[in-house]
């Protein structure tokens, strides 16, 4: 199989590729922080500190 | 002495192969829960691991994202998932599938049973078309389903429940040898039977196809290849020095069609294979590996 990424890409193509992971990088450290302040971290160690009886095959 | 050293230069662990086995370590730090029998209840369960990491095993100081993920959507009509699909997002921008090749521990446990000997099942076009299965796993048994479930009736993560062997190995086998847990053994049913099932058939599959959990079924994995045109870190090939011999596709045992695409895991492999010297481990500008560092070849790799 042929290595096809030979792309030549532009310093305007990098340049917009890393500005879109600048704002999605934002954007996911914003719902982190929105997930924290809401409760969604507490429900994950709710869940977490308690045996996941569905994990193991207790249903 | 010199058998040693010759053994030594033969067998010696790659910098990958020490960086995976810390990164299992350091997410099972809690060993002591194996001779409890009993799960870790600390604060840093409210964090989740990058990699596919059962918190119900005795060692596991994190949380499992896609458990996560899964119970975040069963109540998500309660409260938006916002925290896990953050965190996940996070880990998918600045590493892509390099959790997948550095870091997860259930992907490590799949190179370690590939070593035990056997005939080994190549990568073809029917193994590539058998890796879109992971993205309808994905849709179905952790997203479609625990919404729905969640939305009418309760809480259910169900790849968690019906699918994932990470949990039957690291957290039924951790927690039911224990003496203690006598209790949850008088539990087991038929569901438990069907996991053990799927677990005997992935130790077995694994033995004989590269990580075939990873490519064909892993739904962790399927997430952070989405991630695979925008992460920071990962597989570069330097497009001016590149001359398309193809030697890297040719020695990954994923299923790439080129490096860098949404089957590789970026574990650096064909850096040492490139003829141009054209490939290297990124994270922005930083070099991590490349024909500079001066990585050994894998014993076995043959330049095409």
């Amino acid at each position: 199989m042929r290595q096809r990424d030979g792309i030549q890409r532009t310093p305007e193509e990098t340049g917009k590729r890393r500005a879109a992971r600048l704002c999605l990088l934002a954007a996911a450290a914003l719902l982190t922080v929105l997930g924290i302040l809401n409760g969604g971290m507490q429900d994950v160690l709710t869940k977490a500190v308690w045996i996941c009886t569905e994990c193991i095959g207790l249903g | 002495m010199a058998k040693i050293r010759i053994w030594w230069a033969k067998y010696r662990p790659t910098t990958r192969k020490l960086v995976q086995l810390a990164a299992a370590l350091l997410q099972n730090a809690n060993l002591k829960g194996f001779a409890e029998g009993k799960i870790y209840t600390g604060q840093t369960k409210a964090v989740c691991v990058p990699g596919l990491n059962c918190y119900s095993c005795p060692a596991a100081v994190g949380a499992c994202p896609l458990g996560a993920l899964q119970n975040a959507l069963s109540v998500s009509a309660q409260r938006p998932a916002f925290y896990v699909i953050g965190l996940i997002a996070l880990f998918g921008l600045l590493l892509g599938r390099m959790i997948c090749g550095w870091l997860c521990p259930f992907g490590w446990i799949q190179e370690l049973l590939y070593k035990a000997p056997g005939p080994k099942i190549r990568k073809s076009r029917v193994t590539r078309a058998l890796s879109w299965i992971k993205y309808g796993v994905l849709a179905v048994f952790a997203v479609i389903l625990p919404l729905w479930y969640g939305i009418t009736k309760f809480p259910m993560p169900a790849f968690c429940k019906y699918i994932c062997p990470a949990g039957t190995l690291e957290g039924a086998a951790g927690l039911l040898i224990h003496p203690a847990n006598a209790g949850l053994r008088s539990m087991l049913g038929e569901l438990f039977s069907l996991k053990a099932a799927i677990l005997v058939l992935t130790v077995t599959a694994c033995v004989f196809v590269y990580r075939a959990f990873c490519r064909f079924i892993c739904p962790l994995g399927a997430v952070y290849s989405l991630f695979s045109r925008i992460a920071l870190a990962g597989v570069r090939v330097e497009a001016s020095v590149c001359s398309g011999c193809g030697a890297c596709v040719r020695t990954c045992r994923m299923d790439v069609l080129r490096v860098g695409d949404r089957e590789c895991i970026h574990c650096g492999e064909c850096v040492s294979v490139c003829p141009e010297k054209a490939i290297s481990i990124r994270a922005g500008k930083l070099v991590l590996k490349g024909p500079e560092t001066g990585e050994r070849r894998r014993p076995d790799t043959k330049i095409a």
